[in-house]
């Protein structure tokens, strides 16, 4: 059932309560390509979040290739990712197992991840769509 | 002499408010009928109705039969002004136009002020949502969408007969011709606010609830929006037409007798009207299994 459940208790923040719930609906098929999703304001109101988490949740699926803003139109599921966005998920898929094997948890991992991004970025590298 | 007509006036509303408000208080008192209208509410929408939600749900319901009154209540002073002065002033080319031209906004607006209240509270912290968004055209089948048309196209037909009645000119056929389009703007602006308002629930259970009633909002507000204007104008054009009352001639005397068929005729439409939109009435959870993959 797509449905959405956000634990106030849970040591996990809310919005990733709200990203991952997301993520695993749209990977498993339950919301498909180009569903629309509820506006940022709509679901931080049923949630009882503030607008800005949930807009983080959304950026990051975003972000992931898992959803697309079309402007005024809202935030809809995305489609079949390109062959260069898949080429990008196996490449940090590879990684995550390498980092598993060296002990990190997949925050510890992602933490290394921005530090060297931070690091080494080179000027006038653009995101891949 | 203005003085008196509105004192008169003012004594007439609040006797009638006061009487109407204490029917009212009555019917309120009675915790038990809105329990059983909680629970025929249920059967009829095939969701379940667990004791712990029960009070909540009877008491939104008690709520909004509530408001009504209380918005009717206001409201009536401006309706009620309107119908006395037609038919005391009988200068229907003054005012049927200005009247047409305000109907559709009015009933717009009211209907909207309407589902303000209540609203629904989450029982506890945990909160439940859809992961999709649903639009006003789930809340209808094809065929209550047309009777919908129907309201709105009757309006406008009913709405040209009185202005062809009363020889209004050119200006009044377009503005008449634009308030139902502002009308019809000011619905649609309403009726996706309705559907896009935040719910509140804990559980699944009470998303349901939170689902139907406002789905029952959104579905209660635009027959209104549809289809009084078209009734109320249907009632001016009797009143121009005289078509309450036949005049007859016996031997020595002119009589007037009541026509039946200017009050059963909205009566009847009322009851059709009913009996279509039964058939939506389930539609809330057919959009929630079609999202959910098991409809």
């Amino acid at each position: 059932m797509a449905l959405l459940v956000l634990d106030p208790m849970s040591s996990i923040p809310p919005y990733e309560q709200v990203r991952s719930q997301l993520a695993a609906a749209i990977e498993s098929g339950r919301l498909g390509p180009a569903t629309q999703l509820p506006t940022v304001r709509r679901l931080a109101g049923d949630l009882g979040l503030a607008v800005n988490t949930v807009a983080r949740a959304y950026r990051e699926l975003e972000l992931a290739g898992l959803v697309e803003t079309r402007g005024r139109a809202g935030t809809f599921v995305a489609g079949p990712p390109s062959q260069t966005r898949q080429l990008a998920v196996d490449a940090a898929r590879t990684f995550l197992r390498r980092m598993r094997e060296l002990g990190f948890d997949p925050a510890g991992a992602v933490a290394v991840v921005r530090h060297e991004a931070e690091r080494t970025i080179e000027p006038g590298w653009a995101p891949q769509p | 002499m203005i003085a008196h007509h509105f004192l008169n006036y003012l004594i007439g509303y609040s006797i009638g408010a006061a009487i109407s408000g204490l029917f009212m208080l009555i019917f309120l008192l009675r915790r038990q009928r809105w329990l059983r209208r909680a629970d025929k509410l249920a059967r009829q929408s095939n969701i379940a109705l667990p004791l712990w939600i029960e009070y909540e749900v009877a008491g939104f319901l008690r709520n909004e039969s509530l408001f009504a009154w209380f918005v009717t209540t206001l409201t009536l002073p401006v309706t009620n002004t309107v119908i006395v002065e037609l038919v005391m002033d009988q200068n229907w080319a003054k005012w049927f136009p200005w009247t047409l031209v305000g109907l559709p906004l009015y009933w717009a607006v009211v209907g909207y002020v309407l589902s303000l209240w209540p609203r629904w509270k989450a029982s506890n912290q945990y909160r439940v949502t859809h992961l999709v968004s649903r639009s006003v055209r789930d809340a209808f089948t094809p065929a209550e969408f047309a009777a919908l048309i129907l309201g709105v196209l009757l309006g406008l037909a009913l709405g040209a007969w009185g202005l062809r009645h009363v020889a209004a000119p050119a200006a009044w056929w377009l503005a008449g011709a634009a308030a139902f389009g502002v009308g019809f703007v000011a619905w649609h602006h309403a009726a996706r606010s309705i559907m896009n308002r935040p719910s509140s629930a804990s559980d699944e259970i009470e998303l349901g609830w939170n689902d139907l009633l406002r789905f029952r909002q959104v579905r209660g507000f635009t027959v209104t929006v549809a289809w009084t204007p078209a009734v109320m104008v249907f009632l001016l054009d009797c009143m121009m037409a005289s078509a309450f009352t036949r005049k007859f001639t016996a031997p020595g005397e002119v009589g007037y007798q009541l026509e039946w068929w200017p009050i059963l005729l909205p009566i009847v439409t009322l009851v059709l009207l009913t009996l279509v939109f039964r058939q939506g009435r389930g539609l809330w959870r057919r959009a929630w299994l079609d999202h959910s993959g098991l409809g």
